[in-house]
Order: C-alpha cells, then sequence, then structure tokens
C-alpha cells in the first residue's frame, strides 16, 4: 500500500459525497469514477488501493461492478460496497459491504481495516 | 511568457493558481525537482484564457485570491468555465477536514492542504496526474496509451 492510499469511489451523483468527505476527511486520496469502464480501466494501469462503490449505486450494478472487475483484473483491489441491501450483496459480490446507516461510525474504519487484511494477505 | 516543454516527458504540468510569492517561490522548486513542470497565475480572473494555453494535468486553486476567490470560480461551475477536465483541486491552509467538504460541496476534485507533508502533496499531486492523463486516453479509446502513460508516470 502507499503512503497516500488511493480509492476509487464509484458514484452516480454528480454532486457531493457525504462517502467522498469522510474518506478525504480521513487522509485518503479519492478519485470519483461514474462508470465501469472508468473503474476497470484505471484500475488495470494506475496505482489503486481500494475501491468503494457508493450507496447511490444501485444493488445490481455493484454486484455486476465487483464481478466484472474480478474476471477482468487478476488480483484485483479490495472492493467495499455501501449498499441498503448489505446481506444479499454481500452473498451475490463476495465483498465486504456496510448499510448506508453504518457509514458514519464505521466506513474509515473498515477501509483501513479492508487495505490492511489485502496487504497481509498479499505478503503471506 | 509561457513556454511548454513536451508535457509526456515531465511528470506532470501543474498550474498553480496563488498569490503569496514566497509560497509560490517554495512550491515550486519543490515541484521542478520532483520532474514537474509549474506554471505560476495569480488571478482567477484571466484563468479561462491561460488554462487552454497552458493545457496543465492539474490546477491548483488556491481559495482566496483577491478580486475573484477560487471558491467563488468552483461556486460557478469552475469546469465548465475553464471548459476543462482537468482535475482542480483546492489549495489552502484551511482544516483538512473543512477542505474534504468543501471539495464535495463546490465540486472540485480534491484538496491539498498548504501545511501537508511535502512527501505527501508530491504523491498526491504526481496520482492526479496519472488519473487525469489515464482518464483521457481511456475517453479517447486509448487503452495501450493510457497503459503507457500511467507507467510514465509512476516511474
Amino acid at each position: 500500500m502507499q503512503l497516500v492510499p488511493h480509492l476509487l469511489l464509484r458514484t452516480e451523483t454528480l454532486g457531493a459525497s457525504e462517502t467522498a468527505v469522510q474518506l478525504r476527511d480521513a487522509g485518503y486520496l479519492v478519485t470519483k469514477v461514474a462508470s465501469d469502464a472508468e473503474l476497470i480501466g484505471l484500475v488495470g494501469v494506475s496505482q489503486i488501493d481500494g475501491i468503494v462503490i457508493d450507496g447511490d449505486v444501485p444493488a445490481l450494478v455493484a454486484i455486476t461492478c465487483a464481478r466484472k472487475l474480478h474476471e477482468t483484473i487478476l488480483g484485483a483491489p479490495p472492493m467495499l460496497i455501501i449498499t441498503r441491501s448489505p446481506e444479499v450483496v454481500r452473498r451475490a459480490a463476495k465483498t465486504p459491504v456496510l448499510h448506508p446507516l453504518e457509514t458514519t461510525a464505521e466506513l474509515v474504519t473498515s477501509i483501513d481495516l479492508m487495505l490492511a487484511m489485502h496487504d497481509l494477505a498479499a505478503t503471506m | 511568457m509561457f513556454r511548454a516543454m513536451n508535457k509526456e516527458s515531465s511528470a506532470g504540468r501543474v498550474l498553480l493558481v496563488d498569490d503569496q510569492p514566497d509560497l509560490i517561490e517554495g512550491f515550486r522548486q519543490l515541484l521542478e525537482v520532483e520532474g514537474f513542470e509549474v506554471v505560476v497565475h495569480t488571478s482567477v480572473i484571466t484563468l479561462p484564457f491561460t488554462v487552454p494555453r497552458v493545457d496543465p494535468d492539474v490546477i491548483l486553486l488556491d481559495l482566496s485570491l483577491p478580486a475573484l476567490s477560487g471558491s467563488a470560480l468552483l461556486e460557478h461551475g469552475a469546469h465548465k468555465i475553464l471548459r476543462t477536465n482537468v482535475p482542480i483541486i483546492l489549495f489552502s491552509g484551511r482544516s483538512s477536514t473543512e477542505l474534504s467538504r468543501m471539495t464535495e460541496e463546490l465540486g472540485a476534485d480534491g484538496f491539498l492542504a498548504k501545511s501537508a507533508d511535502v512527501n505527501d502533496a508530491v504523491r498526491r499531486i504526481r496520482m492526479w496526474v496519472m488519473n487525469r492523463r489515464v482518464l483521457s486516453a481511456l475517453r479517447k479509446g486509448e487503452t495501450n496509451h493510457a497503459a503507457r502513460t500511467a507507467f510514465a508516470v509512476a516511474h
């Protein structure tokens, strides 16, 4: 992981994102992307430490994005999905999830933990 | 007078919009040592003419400039006014908590606190440049070019 962890935030909102505010305030460098193509394109060639799919992205789109990413890129960075249907999305996308109501208290900790676990797994 | 280098050969072209001479000079030296090309502009008012001419990879915009502030420009839609999709980064002495919120509310692409650690600042700018070049190439359908660009900026 780089000293300034770089996260991609997949969002459908053109306006302000509370998720981006929280992550930037926690010291993450956040790049917002509005399509799966841009997300996969950046993951393929840029230095990305993790991916967050924001709560405004419909669950089915989020699941498709997670699957596409893992099918396209071997060793893709870890992903966390914020969704109102956490259990269904967790089973379908096989990624960590958070309910939007949990983000205020748990978003940054969840990301920190996810990146640390990913780094640890990479060194084992 | 601004004379463009070959942009691809530099770590990135940074347009620094600020009016504090000491800070400008220090920051310019820091970035140039790291391989960036730095163009300084001290006014927001003439920025719409400067941006197309300079063709930067990233714009660092001070929030509190005289006459017209960086935040006023952003409030009126900086990307549209400047006719660019270049990342516009808030460059300010305010706290990171305040800047995180302002980044989203003003529609900027990130922030760089003037008090940031210099290594941190360089890494962030490198990343913004890389993202800009990669996304720009991807939008043009140049996947191989995007990969080469990312490699060149990273090394």
